[in-house]
């Protein structure tokens, strides 16, 4: 199986953070731990804003694994990158080293967690819960090269953040006249 | 909310002092005549703080951790996290230092003495480069592996040097020696400080052609600690060192008090350190 990753499509999301939502109540998230966060970017002339759904993107280089000084972070088979949480010692080194800000402490708990692709739904051939219950079809999942088919490697952009340093598994479709 | 990380501020200052008297210390021992009892004395002071100085800054990392229970396991993945190569080299560095320390304290073969000084010297040497890399995160642009060895090698030139020369002053003030030392030490000084200001120098520049760089610039020089860091951690020190170079007798409360300075604000520089690049959200995410 080739690397699994997200489809987000800005056009269609309108914010309403049930993605978000799903995943606190799927992986059972303390408070202000957010393994889905939806963006509101803002921009002026003209006014507008754009929402960008974003958990772990799972990436080909994910400098979370290789920061990581407990090892706690392997990447599967089928490309999710998932933490064996019992290991981790809420070091943050993974929270420094990844730019999308996937890694989340909880300093109730003294551990950091993140995003698992719900690679146990994934393995009983479910999707991940943000993907199921985003009500406007927004967020696909799948392997990676057939989402690049499918909506166009252009689509791939990098959000500020140098694709080429982690190499994440998304793809984007931006909001039409961003593109 | 500003990012401080206060347990790293003081491992990696505490810890970089060390390793900065571990060098001065072997440096200058090689200089002193054993007839200058009283600048041995400050030697062998300075000597013996080095492995508290290490054990405090152990200590003040594992505050860091959220589950410090769980720290041996940092140790793990040494085949890709420098993280875990730093443990390593610092935990080396402290059994080294217990040794070294002790046998300045408890007496003992001098040349055993000088061989784990510069030992431990060498080691410290990595410890300051390893530590670097960790720090030299590509999600993190401020950071880099240079600027980030030359900001910690000058924090370990500036207090190791300066915390030397205090003891020496103070324990062998009439002595020859004393006055080489503290020539040595001023110049040593001097040069870190010239390195701090070329690092925030590179800061700026950088900052002006990458954005990303620019709001970490701007976290670093628009707060209260930069300026604070300015006057005690350069200003102070400066004038100490440059009063032990250009007159010709130094009064040791001079360069105790260039010491405390320089202390405090490597201690403000590297929450800046730490605030300006933990702090903005540089990808805009």
């Amino acid at each position: 199986m080739g690397q699994l990753g997200f489809y987000v499509n800005m056009e269609i999301c309108y914010g309403c953070q049930t993605c978000e939502v799903a995943c606190k109540s799927q992986n059972c998230l303390p408070p202000g731990v957010r393994w889905r966060r939806v963006r509101f970017l803002d921009q002026e002339n003209p006014a507008s804003r754009m929402t960008l759904s974003l958990s772990c993107n799972h990436c080909a280089d994910p400098q979370c694994l290789k920061n990581c000084p407990v090892g706690a972070y392997t990447k599967r088979a089928d490309g999710l990158v998932i933490q064996d949480h019992a290991a981790c010692i809420g070091c943050r080194m993974c929270v420094m080293a990844c730019p999308y800000g996937a890694p989340q402490y909880d300093p109730e708990e003294g551990k950091v967690s993140k995003c698992d692709g719900c690679a146990a739904r994934v393995d009983q051939g479910l999707l991940p819960r943000c993907v199921e219950s985003c009500p406007g079809h927004a967020l696909e999942f799948g392997e990676l090269s057939e989402l690049q088919a499918k909506y166009g490697k252009d689509a791939v952009i990098e959000l500020g953040v140098p694709a080429g340093m982690t190499r994440p598994s998304v793809v984007i479709t931006l909001p039409a006249g961003r593109r | 909310m500003e990012v401080y990380e206060l347990p790293l501020v003081f491992f990696t200052v505490l810890g970089q002092a060390a390793i900065g008297i571990l060098l001065l210390v072997s440096l200058l021992e090689m200089i002193v005549p054993a007839t200058d009892q009283g600048t041995l004395k400050g030697l062998r002071l300075a000597g013996i703080a080095v492995f508290p100085l290490l054990a405090v800054a152990l200590v003040a990392s594992l505050f860091h951790l959220g589950t410090p229970m769980g720290a041996v396991r940092a140790l793990r993945n040494v085949g890709s996290a420098w993280l875990s190569r730093e443990i390593w080299v610092f935990a080396g560095l402290a059994l080294l230092s217990l040794a070294y320390s002790g046998l300045w304290w408890k007496g003992g073969s001098a040349s055993l003495r000088r061989g784990l000084g510069w030992l431990g010297a060498a080691l410290g040497l990595v410890g300051v480069w390893v530590t670097a890399m960790v720090y030299a995160l590509p999600a993190r642009p401020a950071w880099t592996a240079g600027g980030n060895t030359v900001t910690f090698l000058a924090t370990a030139l500036l207090l190791g040097s300066l915390v030397v020369v205090s003891m020496v002053q103070a324990m062998g003030k009439e002595e020859q020696a004393a006055g080489t030392v503290s020539l040595v030490a001023g110049l040593v000084s001097l040069i870190a400080l010239v390195m701090i200001a070329t690092s925030l120098a590179s800061l700026a520049i950088r900052g002006n052609a990458d954005p990303q760089v620019a709001l970490s610039a701007q976290a670093t020089f628009g707060t209260w600690l930069f300026w604070g860091r300015m006057v005690l951690g350069m200003v102070v020190p400066a004038v100490a060192a440059g009063s032990v170079l250009f007159r010709a007798k130094t009064v040791p409360a001079v360069m105790s008090l260039g010491l405390i300075g320089a202390l405090a604000g490597e201690l403000m520089g590297r929450a800046v350190f730490y605030a300006s690049a933990m702090g903005p959200n540089v990808w805009g995410l």
